[in-house]
């Protein structure tokens, strides 16, 4: 309290001084009148009664210059003084200031562009109404280890109306729809979403509306335009509302368009929203699994309130059906950043540390500039200045220093967020939020302050207490030591982040390693998707063959066919294949299926073991490069007439089959007993960090949906093949779309981004770190050497051998160096396991990269250390003893 | 800084303006009367000593000050004991009374041996 007084007292008085001057100059005049008068009543003379009140009183300016130094605002005006005598000292060792204020701006710019992320990915709200109140549900099935599963359509419908803790309730799902009419036909994402969701989400139509219950209850056509879409496609016609558009060769009436910022969902957002619509076959069961379910919590709701509360809501509902789910309930923003925080708090972490190294090495430098200022700080404080006062005057200088180091810091972090958005993951949600913004500048303000006192104060605290008192041999050592301190804890902080960065590295070359279980190099990829209004899948393939009747190649079976023979007979093509659902990129139909085999006893039901569901083409393993383990791959003989073929994958054959031969077992799907004919490889369908799951993949002329991705090997140039593929696909069929032709090796390089990522930012960050380490052992060392050029004038006049010296230098550089390593090591082994989720195959405190990491460091600082000590052996011993 | 106020330490003299309040407000010509008359003229200030005292008790929120007329029309500043000064007088009374005590302990010990 005190202090807060006497600081307001302190802050007042600079506007209150006029009156405080003159309130003075009153009342001395009136306590010399008083005393006057006093003594004109003893008697005395007028002109006596006031000379011996003025004498009484005492020296007259000399008071009022002790009175006016009580209430003058001191802390303000030094500061202005301390600030300018500040910026004077640095400009004049323009040196020191320079190399201080790259350091900080190195460390402080990578603190504030990671921040930027951070504080754009992981801290900023949803942009959706009260976000914090926004859950994902989930169905959970334990017995077969499915912790989070898309919930199937029964599900949601009872969920929504049986549950008691949320406000509302809705779900989307992807689909997708080939827009034709005006322009190129088109391949739009359009996304299923129930006409809740937009009031779950707390959003409405910028232009017209979203959906009525009734319109969805309906089933209508009619879709709500997101704003990019609207603008690209429509070139931002308002009057689209209330038109309708060709969808599929539908009818669609657009009822509205949505506000700019709307994205959703966050990673993914679709170019249009459509009602949700359910066939009647998933509404029979509870299997076809499709859902992403989005609730809004009921007031004074917590998650794990309405977790407890839907887990016993899901049992309830399963327990007299088929499917025996649980449900799961996630924060809405937890969910969607769970995949990128530890990443991003690891770099966070790290710029931290980097930052540390740099005040170390500030500090180093102001302790060594220190030495020269001893003159200076005695003559200020021989003028009358406190230690406190030149404390505050040696930390202002810090604070300047730092705030410059901060205002370049900002160009420093401009510029690196630039490339860090670059390259950024695609998986990163809400990059395009990522900027520098009010949140940021404050808190590179926060960081400049905290960097200035840490690197200010120990040197202020040395410099100013040293002055008055000669320094004495013991001081000079402890600032000796406080200095190896430094050094220590720099190499340390250094190795620790070198060791991390290592670990990243191996991990990423281990992803990049990886056997994916297929050949991505001269593949090119094409989504074609087939309307169902023209190419109407057989409802003959999910059911048992009906007797008597012989099935026809179904229209999108036959089209497939048609390209397949189209593209395997263009020269320069390898091989042609088709698949249900691309490794890499499971987007459309991807699904499982539970597996029942043919002559066992049927397991319980809800847990049968479930397998992925996949349908290709003959020449699909042969384009991917998919090894064939046993049996055969299809062939053009098995048709829709023919003998039901399946082909598995190694990881099913191994859970599934385990000490038999697979080949011959049959396997029943949709009601027909399928012939296991091959075993392939596995693929790593959902990347490299996901084992791979039991696949069945059926033949494409037996089984179809409405969409496949075409698969071409071939050497050609792949603009050249993506033009040969489209034409093929027109020359079928010219109302086709063509959409998303990327080469298989970009899915590649995609899927490993994030640990490309992480490893290429530790790398540049450990790489800071170290130079910045070896800089301060440089600094340091070339320092001790200037301090002992007389003891090693000494030694060499007394015989010392130049190699003595050298060795007498790098010995205390290497040890020095030694203990930071030895403390660093101890450190990354403690620390390292924070990234344990972040590595791949490779342990957190791998042997090997640790080793790497000290050896790299060991090498460098020696280095670092030979330069000063070479310097030191070539000191003439005459100069050296003349010295001082 | 300080030198005139010859014999007095700081602290003393702080706490004799702040006795000298403890009864009613007065301007700083009265509290130099006051202490002087009280310690029967021994105690005679450079009475401007008194201000720079005066503004950092003020300061340090130990005293108030507002201006008054005095009874022969003329304006003054009073200054009064704030509740912090009053528990800062009985606080410092009790410290000199322990100190002074000893001092006399230890100074009469001298002389009886």
């Amino acid at each position: 309290m005190g202090w807060m007084r006497e600081s307001w007292h302190r802050v007042t008085s600079l506007w209150r001084r006029d009156a405080l001057e003159r309130g003075l100059a009153e009342e001395v005049r009136f306590h010399i009148d008083q005393q006057t008068e006093k003594n004109l009543a003893r008697g005395m003379t007028p002109a006596e009664a006031r000379r011996q009140a003025l004498i009484r009183f005492g020296g007259l300016e000399r008071i009022k210059e002790d009175t006016r130094d009580e209430f003058r605002p001191a802390l303000f005006e030094d500061f202005l003084r301390d600030l300018r005598y500040g910026a004077r000292a640095l400009w004049r060792a323009p040196g020191f200031t320079l190399v201080a204020t790259i350091t900080l701006a190195l460390g402080i710019g990578a603190n504030t562009a990671i921040f930027s992320v951070v504080n754009a990915v992981l801290l900023k709200p949803l942009t959706y109404s009260d976000p914090d109140r926004l859950v994902f549900v989930w169905e959970r099935h334990v017995a077969i280890g499915k912790d989070r599963d898309l919930v199937a359509p029964p599900n949601y419908l009872d969920w929504k109306r049986q549950n008691a803790v949320f406000a509302d309730m809705g779900a989307y799902r992807f689909g997708g729809f080939t827009l034709t009419g005006a322009g190129v036909p088109e391949s739009v994402t359009a996304i299923s979403v129930s006409s809740s969701l937009f009031r779950v989400l707390g959003v409405e139509a910028m232009l017209g509306r979203t959906f009525s219950d009734e319109e969805e209850a309906r089933r209508d056509r009619a879709v709500v335009l997101r704003h990019e879409f609207w603008q690209r496609r429509f070139g931002g016609d308002r009057s689209i509302v209330g038109r309708s558009i060709t969808l599929n060769g539908a009818a669609f009436t657009v009822v509205g368009v949505m506000p700019p910022h709307f994205r959703f969902p966050e990673g993914n957002p679709g170019d249009l929203y459509s009602p949700l619509v359910f066939t009647p076959n998933e509404l029979r069961g509870r299997r076809l699994h499709s859902l992403t379910v989005l609730a809004r919590l009921k007031d004074g709701v917590t998650i794990d309130n309405a977790a407890a509360n839907m887990t016993a809501l899901a049992q309830a509902i399963a327990a007299g059906e088929t499917s025996n789910p649980d449900a799961v309930v996630i924060g809405a923003h937890d969910l969607l950043v769970e995949d990128v925080r530890l990443g991003l708090l690891v770099l966070l972490g790290t710029v931290a540390f980097v930052l540390l190294i740099a005040c170390a090495n500030v500090a180093n430098l102001l302790l060594v500039r220190a030495s020269s200022r001893r003159g200076e700080m005695a003559m200020r404080s021989a003028l009358g200045a406190g230690r406190r006062r030149l404390i505050r005057q040696l930390l202002t200088e810090s604070m300047l220093l730092s705030m410059i180091g901060a205002a370049l810091g900002m160009l420093v972090a401009w510029s690196v967020l630039g490339v860090l958005i670059r390259i950024s993951p695609p998986g990163l949600p809400r990059v395009d939020q990522v900027g520098i913004d009010p949140s940021v500048l404050l808190f590179v303000t926060a960081v400049a302050l905290l960097a200035g006192l840490a690197f200010g104060t120990a040197p202020a605290l040395q410099v100013s207490g040293a002055n008055l008192v000669e320094a004495t041999q013991e001081s000079r050592v402890r600032r000796q030591r406080g200095r190896a301190a430094l050094v220590v804890a720099e190499v340390a902080l250094s190795l620790m982040l070198l060791a991390g960065a290592g670990l990243m590295i191996r991990s990423f070359i281990n992803v990049q390693n990886l056997d994916l279980g297929f050949e991505a190099d001269n593949v090119l990829t094409a989504q074609v998707s087939l309307p169902a209004s023209r190419y109407p899948v057989d409802p003959g393939q999910y059911r048992p063959p009906a007797p008597g009747v012989t099935p026809q190649l179904s229209k999108p079976s036959a089209f497939y066919v048609r390209l397949m023979e189209s593209l395997a007979a263009t020269p320069g093509i390898e091989a042609a294949g088709g698949v249900s659902s691309l490794p890499l990129n499971p987007v459309g139909i991807d699904f499982d299926m539970p597996v029942i085999v043919e002559g066992r006893p049927a397991p319980r039901v809800g847990e049968e073991p479930q397998a992925d569901f996949r349908i290709a083409t003959p020449d699909y393993f042969r384009a991917m490069r998919i090894p064939l383990q046993r049996g055969r791959l299809f062939t053009d003989f098995d048709g829709p007439d023919a003998n039901p073929v399946l082909i598995i994958n190694d990881t099913m054959a191994k859970q599934m089959f385990p000490g038999e031969d697979p080949i011959g077992k049959r396997v029943v799907l949709y009601g027909k007993a399928r012939e296991i004919i091959g075993v392939v490889a596995s693929v790593k369908h959902h990347g490299f960090s996901r084992d791979a799951r039991p696949e069945m993949i059926v033949p494409g002329r037996q089984f179809t949906l409405g969409g496949m991705t075409v698969v071409v090997r071939s050497t050609l140039d792949p603009a050249v093949l993506a033009a040969t593929v489209t034409r093929a696909v027109h020359a079928i069929d010219p109302e086709l779309p063509v959409s998303r032709v990327i080469a298989m090796k970009d899915f590649q390089s995609a899927s490993v981004a994030q640990p490309r990522f992480t490893a290429l930012l530790l790398a540049g960050f450990a790489l800071v770190a170290v130079l910045l380490a070896l800089i301060g052992v440089y600094g340091v060392m070339a320092y001790v050497v200037s301090q002992r050029t007389r003891e090693i004038g000494v030694r060499m006049a007394l015989g010392a051998e130049r190699p003595d010296v050298v060795w007498m230098v790098v010995r205390h550089g290497v040890a020095l160096a030694g203990l930071g390593i030895a403390v660093g090591l101890a450190g990354a082994a403690a620390g390292t396991r924070v990234m344990e989720r972040l590595l791949f195959d490779v342990s957190a405190t791998d042997p090997m990269t640790f080793a790497a990491a000290a050896v790299a460091l060991a090498i460098a600082s020696v280095l670092a250390t030979c330069v000063p000590a070479w310097r030191a052996a070539r000191v003439a011993p005459v100069t050296a003893l003349r010295c001082e | 800084m300080g030198k005139d106020r010859g014999d007095l330490l700081q602290g003393t003299l702080d706490m004799l303006v702040l006795k000298a309040l403890q009864l009613e407000p007065m301007h700083g010509w009265g509290i130099t009367e006051r202490i002087e008359q009280w310690s029967e003229s021994v105690l005679q200030l450079g009475q401007g000593t008194l201000y720079p005292a005066l503004y950092r008790l003020e300061r340090q929120g130990l005293i108030d000050s507002e201006w008054r007329i005095t009874a022969n029309n003329r304006r003054a500043r009073y200054y009064s004991l704030t509740r912090a000064g009053r528990r800062h007088l009985s606080d410092e009374l009790v410290q000199w009374r322990r100190m002074s005590r000893a001092v006399n302990l230890v100074l009469d010990a001298t002389l009886e041996n």
